[in-house]
Formats: structure tokens, sequence, C-alpha cells
């Protein structure tokens, strides 16, 4: 069974100390309420499936073609559910046993873009587009697993543009594939280490307004 | 996407009525750019405050299972979904939402929905439409039978850009023919 901050949801994003939401979601089924769910899903629309007794879960993302490993929640508390084609595709929730349903049960878990969820995320009106915008965020990159992450990588997704990213707030760097020159590599962060990613975005000057801008920014590492 | 080739709508009261051409199996409606229902029939009702508007979108094809997230037509939405799964002990909620863009303090907050707990695992509403270029913060209020107010949930914030760039135009009148031409300015 996956268990929480042990896979794919080790590393979280943080500003002041609050995890960053990847995607807005909305649905679920009784007895389940949805904690985070990685961005690598992508917006759209994934099932969630109670089997068994009503106390066996299992996540399909979207897109995805088959259901991840059922996972016992008979107990309660929190657990994380895995797509099936790729576990990276995760679903982390807090399972009230109590109100779980008696039997099978599925519905549709409907994820979409957040925006405005502080990684220089927010929409760009007329105005800043028109004067141009330069936005700085900090955020903090925390290990809440039990084991080091080794090699720890990121980089830009290859569809935005406008951002950067640096290890010290100095050094600017446009990474946008995970074996470009240029990503940037912590070799080690320990289990329940934290450390920082500075990210800059900006909107030239006579840009477009735009009530969709994202900041896509993906994560890999080595191993524990 | 196959968005419906026209549109016909009638408005009695506060309820209006839109109707596409037929021909698929399915129609996938979306108001301001939010997916609303998906119909088997060619016909969306919706109410409509009066004086309020919306722009309707809708997909038609014949697939059941068209993913309507990902798929969602490039909008400026007006709305958004607040959703929020049940609190211990609860017996209503007030969902909420205030402007600024720091954290507004709690008497700033405007009640927009008062749900009362029937036993559900989970509870949405849709807010009226909202202002452009507003950062909205959006919280909901568990409250007990006995009327204690429990911690509130901020569900999420967000800065609404609704207007695109308005049009970069050049105006010309032509006292010869008594007409204004309008031009994309370069």
């Amino acid at each position: 069974m996956a268990t929480v901050a042990t896979r794919g949801d080790s590393l979280r994003l943080e500003i002041s100390d609050v995890e960053i939401r990847h995607l807005r979601l909305v649905g679920t089924l009784a007895g389940v309420a949805p904690l985070a769910a990685a961005g690598r899903n992508g917006p759209g629309i994934g099932r969630l499936r109670a089997c068994g007794e009503g106390d066996v879960l299992a996540w399909l993302a979207p897109g995805s073609s088959t259901y991840g490993a059922q996972v016992d929640v008979s107990a309660g508390g929190d657990f994380l559910l895995e797509d099936g084609d790729d576990a990276d595709k995760w679903l982390r929730v807090s399972v009230t046993a109590a109100r779980l349903g008696t039997g099978p049960g599925e519905t549709q878990v409907h994820l979409g873009d957040v925006y405005g969820n502080g990684v220089s995320h927010d929409d760009v009106s007329a105005a800043e587009a028109l004067a141009g915008s330069v936005e700085i965020y900090q955020i903090t990159l925390a290990n809440d697993g039990p084991m080091d992450l080794l090699d720890l990588r990121c980089w830009i997704d290859a569809a935005v543009s406008g951002i950067e990213v640096s290890l010290n707030g100095a050094d600017w760097f446009t990474p946008d594939a995970e074996d470009h020159g240029d990503v940037l590599i912590w070799a080690r962060l320990a289990a329940e280490d934290t450390t920082t990613l500075h990210v800059r975005r900006t909107i030239g000057a006579a840009a477009e307004a735009d009530a969709g801008v994202l900041t896509l920014l993906h994560f890999g590492w080595d191993g524990f | 996407m196959a968005e419906a080739a026209s549109y016909t709508v009638v408005r009695i009261g506060g309820v209006t009525q839109i109707t596409v051409p037929s021909g698929t199996d399915y129609y996938y409606w979306f108001l301001d750019g939010v997916f609303w229902a998906r119909t088997t029939t060619p016909v969306l009702l919706v109410a409509l405050a009066a004086g309020d508007e919306a722009e309707i979108f809708c997909e038609c094809n014949d697939d059941a299972d068209w993913d309507y997230v990902a798929n969602a037509p490039a909008a400026y939405p007006a709305r958004r979904t607040i959703w929020w799964t049940a609190a211990a002990d609860a017996a209503r909620y007030l969902a909420q939402y205030a402007t600024g863009e720091s954290e507004p303090a709690g008497e700033a907050y405007v009640t927009i929905a008062d749900v009362r707990d029937d036993g559900s695992w989970t509870y949405r509403i849709v807010t009226p439409r909202l202002d452009d270029l507003t950062w909205y913060w959006f919280r909901v209020v568990p409250y007990d039978a006995a009327g204690n107010a429990g911690t509130a949930l901020v569900a999420f914030r967000e800065y609404v850009v609704r207007t695109p760039d308005a049009p970069d135009v050049t105006v010309t009148y032509s006292s010869g023919t008594q007409r204004v031409t309008f031009a994309e300015a370069s």
C-alpha cells in the first residue's frame, strides 16, 4: 500500500507553510475528503472507485486506462491513491471510515487548473500586460517523507514562457526539459528538510491580457 | 470540438431557454465558460436574475464520456464553483467571499449562500457573477446547531480577469463619403 509522503507526494511545495494546490478538485465519494492531487494528473475528469464493501479505493487519472492499486482504507486516516498507468498521478485523501459507503461505487472527480495559488500565478490583466510585469516568488520545497530525495531536479514546462527559476534568487535559468543543461539540481534533500526555489515571471510590456496564465514546473528525483 | 451552429434564445421572466440545432446524441453546455450540464436534448433552461446575462457555449457530439473539463472552451468565466466536504457536527455552512489582494479580516466576508447540513458528504454552490480585475477570497464557515462557528476553510483565492484586451483600432472619418472606417492598428 502506498503510504502518504513515501512516494510521489514526498515532495511538497509550500508558501508560508501552506501546501500549494496544484489542481482544483470537485467530486468525491462519501467519507473521502481529497487533500491534494498531483499536478501531473492534469486537468480533466478522473474517477474514484470504491470496491468490495466500500472501504477499498482506487484512482483513475484523467485520460488513463488503468485503475491504480486498490488501497484498503477501512481504518480511516490519510492515504495515497495512485493511477495504474502512471504512479506519479496520485490523489491524496483523508478517509473518515464511519462515513464510507457500504458497497461498490464510483464517481467522477473534476480536476481543473488553479489560478492564483501563489506561484507567480495570477492571470494578466490588460493594464498589467500593457505596462509589463515582473513577479518573484520563493517556494519552499519540503521533503515530508522519511527518506532523503537524491538528485532532486526542477525544470519548466516547455509549453509555458516567461518563467525562470533559480537556486539563489540571483542566477536565473530557463531549463525546459529534464535533460537541459541548466536544470536546477539539489544533490540531496534530506528527510524532513526544506530548501528554497525562486521563481520569476516576466510579462513583457505591450503583451496581451490573458485570463489563463499557468506556471508549470516539473520535479524529478532519482530515488530514495 | 463541434460548437453548435446557432443558438436560439427565448427569455421568459427569470427563465432563459436556449435551443441549438439537433442531430447529435449529447449536448455539453457551458455557462460563462464553466461546465453547466450535459443533456440529450438540444435545449437548456437556466435561471438568470433580471438584468443578468451569461455567455453560452454548447458542444454537440456523440461521446457520452467527452471530457468537458480538459476540453472546455477558452473563456473568461464569470462564476466559480465552491465545493467542500462536510464538517463534523455542522448544522449549516455559510459560503462567503471577500475582496482584496491581501487576506481580508473575517468581518470583510460577505455571505453568498447559507447551506443546511442535510447529512450529505459534500456540498457545492455556484457563485454569482464576479467583478473583473478583482481579487476574490472564498471561504466556508461551518456552524453547529447552537450557532457556534467552526474553523473557516479558505477554499481558494483568485484574481478574476474576465475582460480580454480591447481591440486596438484606428478610426478615420471621410467627409467625402461621410463614413467612419475602423481599422486594426498596426
